[in-house]
C-alpha cells in the first residue's frame, strides 16, 4: 500500500515506516465499501459514514432540509423520545454530527471502543425510525433563526455570510446548506421522514472507520440496525459555469454596523467546475504563497511590514463542480482603503515576480504542512473521505511533493493572476 | 518504541457494557516514558520519544501571564508573545518564521493570565536547530524599535477583533474584570488600549529580563528524536543562560502591589447591562470559583459538566429542549487558574424570553435542580465523557506535549494525570450537591448581559 509511502516520502524522503500502511484496509459490508484504518493506540474510535448526496437535494424553497433531517435525528423516533436519545448516545461519552455541503454529506461517531456496538445500534435506530416530532421541529428552528438574526454581532461571520452569498450567486450554490430565515419554516416533519429515507434506501454511501480489531463487530451492526445496502444514487450537482453568474467581478458590497471600529473584508469570487478540477496541487500552492502562513507574501506585507492587521489569508478551495477563491482580513476602519491598495500591491507584483527564497520555502511549507494535516487519524479519514469523494487517487498523497517539487515560478505567476487578479 | 500506549479497555470511570471486567488497572491506560533533567540554572526539560512518525513538537512554557502586570503595562505579557516572534541576536527578524515554515513546520502561542505557551511542529531532523533558535530568544530577544511600534498595531486589530466587536467576546471581558476586580485576574490578558499604546520598549524588555529567565520555564519535546540526545543538546544550548535570582520575591512583590487573589468585587447578583449589537440577549452568570489544586475544583468541573455541558445536561434540558423554551443554547464552566477561579453558565436567549425572569430563574433552578434532579448516572455520564476528552487529545505529538506541559504547568508534576482521573472517578454525588450548595449563590455571583436594547455605556 502506498499510504505508507506517502507520508513517509513528504515528510522526510527517506525516513521511516510508518503504521498506517499496514493498517489501511478496505472491506465490503452487505454492498457497502469501509475504509478502515486499524489504529489501537487507544481504545476509543471514529467512525465516518459518507452519503453520496447533499444540500443540493433540498427542495426548492426549503433549504437547509438536507442538514435538518441529519441534525434532528435525536429528536425522536417510533421508540424513544429525544431526552431517552440523548441520554443514551451522551452516557456512552459518544459525539455525534453531520457535515453537510452541496455535494456530499456525512455522519461522524466517536466514542470509546466498548461503547461503539450500542452507540452505532442507537444512531442506527435513528436513521431507520427517526419521527421528526412537529413540535422538536419548530423549536430547533427557532433556535437556529436565533443564530441567523444575531449576525451582525459577530461581524466576522456576518462578513463571510454576505461573501459567500454574493460570490456563488447564480451558480446554483448560492443557497447555504444550513437554510436561511425564510426557507427554515417551511420544511415539515414530513419533508425531513422523505429526505433521511431517501438517504438510508437510495443514496450510495462508504464507510470510513478508525479503531482496533474490535470494530468489525459494527458489520452486523450497520448489515442489520441501519440496513444499509448497496445505495446506487449519486447525486449530481451543476457544473458551476462563467455564463451562469450575473454580477460584476468587481461588485463592492457594504454591510455597514454602526460603531464598529474594525472593517471586515473578504475579496474572492466562485471558481467555475473546469477551474476547481484542475491544477489542484498549483492552486492550492499558489493560494498558500500568497497567503498561508506566517511566511506568506500577504502576510509578510499587510501584518509584518505595515502592521495594518492581526491576520491574512487566501485560499482556493473545491468540490467536483464549484469552488471558491478568496482573501480574507480585517483593520482599522482608518486604514480600510490603505489596506486594500496593500493588498493590491502584493498581488500585482506576485503576477510579475516571484522571489526564489520565498519561492522555495513556500514548497517546503507546502509539503510540511501538507503532511501535518494528516497527523492525526482522524485527520487522515477527512482526507480519505474528500479525496474518495472528488474521485482522487489515495497515491495522490503520495504524489504530492512530487507534483510539488514539479511547480516553476512562472506556472505560480500565470495561475496567481488567474486566481487573485484584482 | 518509548511511548508505551497500553490499550486496555477497562473500566474506567464506569462501565456501559459488561466486557470490561477483569481489565488492568485504569494508570495503565495512559502511560507516557518521560525523560527528564533540571539544568543547573533551573530550566526543565521533559521529552518523550514516539517514533510512529518523523516528527517532533516542541512546547515552552513560561510561568508569566497577565497577572504579574502592573498598572501602565497591562498587556506585556501578550505584547511580549508577538515580539518574541520578531528576531533575536543569531536569528534576527523573519528568520524564525523562515526557519519553521521553511522546514515544513508550524508554529504559534498563546497567553493567559497564568502563563505563556510557545509551540513548534516540524519534521523531527530539525529538532537541533528549534532548540538553538529557542535558545537565542531565550536570551537575546532583540525588541527591534520598528518593530515595536509597528506589532502594536496588530495587538490593537486582535483586540477588536477578539473583544471591540463581538458580543461574545465583550460580555467575557467584562466577565473577568467584573469577578476578579481588584485582583491580579481582573487585569485583561490583551491590555488596557492606552497600555498598549503607551508601552515603551524599555519597560517590555524588563518584563522580559525578569520573566524569561530558564527558571521560569520549562520545555517539554514530544516526537522521533533521541531523548537523551535531545537532553544533551537542551543543555548545551541553554545551559548558560542565567537564572533569575531574584524571581520568586519580584513575583510577590507584584502580587501585593497588585491587590492578591482573594476576592474584592462587588457581587450579590448585581446585573451588568452591557450594549451590544445582538437581537437576542447573550448572558453569562459569574460565581467566585476556587483555584486549580483542592477537591473542591474537581467537583466544581464535573458539575459545571453535569448542568451545561451536552444536550443531556440539566441547564439545557430546563432551558434549550423545554416545552416551552427559552434560551437557543446554554453552557456551564468551570474555569480555574492558578490561584483563583470562576464558574460560571451562559446561554443566549431565544426571541421574545425576558431577560429578568431567565434572570431569576437561572438562580432558583439551578439551586433545585442540584438539590432535586442530578442523578449518579448523570455524574457516571460526565465521567465517561472525560475518559473519551483525555483520549482523544492524545493523537498527535503536540496533543501529548501540551497533555504533559499543561499538568506540568498547573500542578507541578507532568504524572498528575493518574492522580486527576483517580480523583475525578472517586467523586461521588453528594459531593457534587454539596459544592452546587456551597459556591452557586446568589450573593457571590454577577450577572451579565449583552443586547442592542441595553443603554450605551
Amino acid at each position: 500500500m502506498k499510504i505508507l509511502t506517502a507520508l513517509v516520502f513528504i515528510i522526510s524522503f527517506g525516513a521511516k515506516a510508518n503504521y498506517l500502511e499496514d493498517n489501511l484496509r478496505r472491506e465490503n459490508w452487505n454492498g457497502v465499501e469501509v475504509v478502515w484504518l486499524e489504529d489501537d493506540s487507544y481504545p476509543i474510535y471514529d467512525v465516518s459514514v459518507y452519503f453520496s448526496a447533499g444540500g443540493y437535494t433540498d427542495a426548492k424553497g426549503k433549504y437547509g432540509e438536507t442538514q435538518l433531517a441529519f441534525d434532528l435525528l435525536s429528536t425522536g423516533t417510533t421508540r424513544y423520545k429525544q431526552k431517552e436519545i440523548l441520554n443514551t448516545l451522551e452516557f456512552y461519552g459518544a459525539s455525534y454530527q453531520a457535515s453537510v455541503t452541496h455535494e456530499f454529506s456525512s455522519y461522524n461517531v466517536s466514542g470509546l471502543v466498548k461503547d461503539a456496538v450500542p452507540t452505532m445500534k442507537m444512531v442506527c435506530h435513528m436513521f431507520r425510525n427517526a419521527t421528526y416530532p412537529n413540535r422538536e421541529l419548530k423549536k430547533s428552528v427557532k433556535r437556529i433563526k436565533t443564530g441567523l438574526r444575531n449576525l451582525p454581532s459577530n461581524h466576522g461571520s456576518l462578513a463571510s455570510r454576505i461573501f459567500r452569498q454574493a460570490s456563488l450567486e447564480n451558480t446554483g450554490y448560492e443557497n447555504p446548506v444550513g437554510g436561511t430565515l425564510k426557507s427554515l419554516g417551511r420544511i415539515s416533519s414530513g419533508d425531513l421522514k422523505k429526505k433521511i429515507g431517501f438517504f438510508n434506501d437510495e443514496v450510495k454511501k462508504r464507510i470510513y472507520i478508525k479503531g482496533p480489531k474490535e470494530m468489525k463487530s459494527l458489520k452486523a451492526v450497520f448489515t442489520n440496525d441501519c440496513k444499509w445496502g448497496s445505495g446506487k444514487t449519486v447525486v449530481d450537482t451543476p457544473k458551476a459555469t462563467k455564463k451562469e453568474r450575473k454580477g460584476s467581478a468587481n461588485t463592492v458590497y457594504l454591510a455597514v454596523v454602526p460603531k464598529a471600529n474594525q472593517a471586515q473584508i473578504r475579496i474572492g469570487n466562485f471558481m467555475t467546475a473546469e477551474e476547481a478540477s484542475r491544477d489542484y496541487e498549483l492552486r492550492d500552492f499558489t493560494s498558500q504563497y500568497l497567503g498561508g502562513g506566517f511566511t506568506s507574501r500577504l502576510m509578510q506585507e499587510i501584518r509584518v511590514a505595515r502592521g495594518l492587521t492581526y491576520t491574512i489569508g487566501s485560499y482556493a478551495s473545491e468540490q467536483n463542480n464549484y469552488g471558491r477563491k478568496g482573501i480574507s482580513t480585517f483593520t482599522k476602519n482608518e486604514t480600510l482603503v490603505e489596506t486594500l491598495s496593500a493588498v493590491k500591491e502584493v498581488l500585482e507584483k506576485s503576477f510579475k515576480e516571484i522571489n526564489d527564497e520565498h519561492f522555495q520555502m513556500a514548497k517546503r511549507y507546502a509539503k510540511g504542512s501538507y503532511l501535518f494535516g494528516l497527523e492525526s487519524t482522524s485527520a487522515f479519514l477527512s482526507n480519505l473521505i474528500y479525496f474518495d469523494h472528488v474521485g482522487r487517487s489515495y497515491d495522490e498523497i503520495y504524489k504530492f511533493p512530487e507534483l510539488i517539487n514539479g511547480l516553476t515560478k512562472d506556472m505560480v505567476k500565470k495561475k496567481a493572476k488567474e486566481l487573485f487578479n484584482p | 518504541m518509548k511511548l508505551i500506549w497500553i490499550a486496555a479497555i477497562l473500566t474506567l470511570f464506569g462501565c456501559a457494557t459488561k466486557d470490561v471486567e477483569n481489565k488492568k488497572d485504569k494508570n495503565e491506560l495512559i502511560h507516557f516514558d518521560v525523560k527528564e533533567r533540571e539544568l543547573d540554572n533551573g530550566l526543565k526539560v521533559m521529552v518523550v520519544e514516539n517514533h510512529k512518525l518523523p516528527l517532533v513538537s516542541y512546547y515552552t512554557y513560561f510561568d508569566v501571564g497577565g497577572k504579574f502586570e502592573t498598572p501602565g503595562i497591562t498587556g506585556s505579557s501578550h505584547f511580549l508573545e508577538h515580539m518574541m516572534f520578531k528576531g533575536a541576536k543569531k536569528y534576527p527578524e523573519g528568520e524564525f518564521d523562515k526557519m519553521v515554515e521553511g522546514s515544513g513546520g508550524k508554529n504559534n502561542a498563546y497567553t493567559t493570565s497564568d502563563m505563556t505557551v510557545y509551540y513548534e511542529s516540524l519534521p523531527s531532523e530539525h529538532i537541533k536547530k528549534i532548540i538553538d533558535v529557542e535558545a537565542d530568544r531565550m536570551q537575546n530577544l532583540a525588541l527591534n524599535p520598528k518593530s515595536f511600534a509597528s506589532e502594536k498595531n496588530v495587538v490593537l486589530e486582535e483586540r477588536k477583533m477578539r473583544y471591540e466587536n463581538s458580543d461574545r467576546g465583550k460580555i467575557y471581558f467584562s466577565m473577568m474584570q467584573n469577578m476578579f476586580e481588584n485582583t491580579p485576574y481582573g487585569i485583561p490578558v490583551i491590555g488596557k488600549i492606552e497600555d498598549i499604546k503607551n508601552v515603551t520598549r524599555d519597560q517590555v524588555f524588563e518584563y522580559f529580563k525578569t520573566f524569561y529567565a530558564p527558571n521560569n520555564a520549562f520545555i517539554v519535546i514530544v516526537g522521533d528524536v533521541d531523548a537523551d540526545e535531545v537532553l544533551d543538546e537542551v543543555e548545551s544550548r541553554f545551559g548558560d543562560i542565567p537564572k533569575n535570582k531574584n524571581l520568586k520575591e519580584q513575583k510577590k512583590e507584584i502580587f501585593e502591589k497588585n491587590g492578591g487573589f482573594d476576592f474584592k468585587g462587588k457581587y450579590n447578583g448585581r446585573h451588568v447591562k452591557l450594549h451590544g449589537d445582538t437581537k437576542d440577549p447573550i448572558f453569562m452568570l459569574g460565581f467566585k470559583g476556587v483555584k486549580v489544586g483542592p477537591r473542591d475544583a474537581y467537583v466544581l468541573d464535573i458539575l459545571s459538566s453535569m448542568l451545561g455541558q451536552g444536550d443531556s445536561s440539566f441547564l439545557s434540558e430546563q432551558y434549550v429542549l423545554a416545552r416551552k423554551p427559552l434560551l437557543s443554547n446554554v453552557y456551564a464552566a468551570n474555569y480555574t487558574l492558578l490561584e483563583s477561579g470562576v464558574f460560571f453558565v451562559g446561554g443566549q436567549l431565544l426571541k421574545g424570553s425576558s431577560l429578568e425572569r431567565v434572570k431569576n430563574s437561572l438562580y432558583s433552578k439551578i439551586k433545585n435542580g442540584c438539590k432535586n434532579s442530578l442523578t449518579q448516572r448523570q455524574l457516571q455520564k460526565v465521567k465517561n465523557q472525560y475518559l473519551v476528552s483525555y483520549l482523544s487529545n492524545l493523537d498527535t505529538n503536540q496533543g501529548i506535549a501540551k497533555f504533559i506541559g499543561d499538568r506540568q504547568a498547573f500542578y507541578g508534576d507532568y504524572n498528575f494525570y493518574k492522580k486527576e482521573m483517580d480523583t475525578y472517578e472517586s467523586i461521588e454525588l453528594e459531593e457534587v450537591k454539596t459544592a452546587c450548595e456551597k459556591y452557586l449563590n446568589r450573593k457571590d455571583s454577577i450577572f451579565f448581559s449583552i443586547w442592542n436594547k441595553h443603554k450605551k455605556q
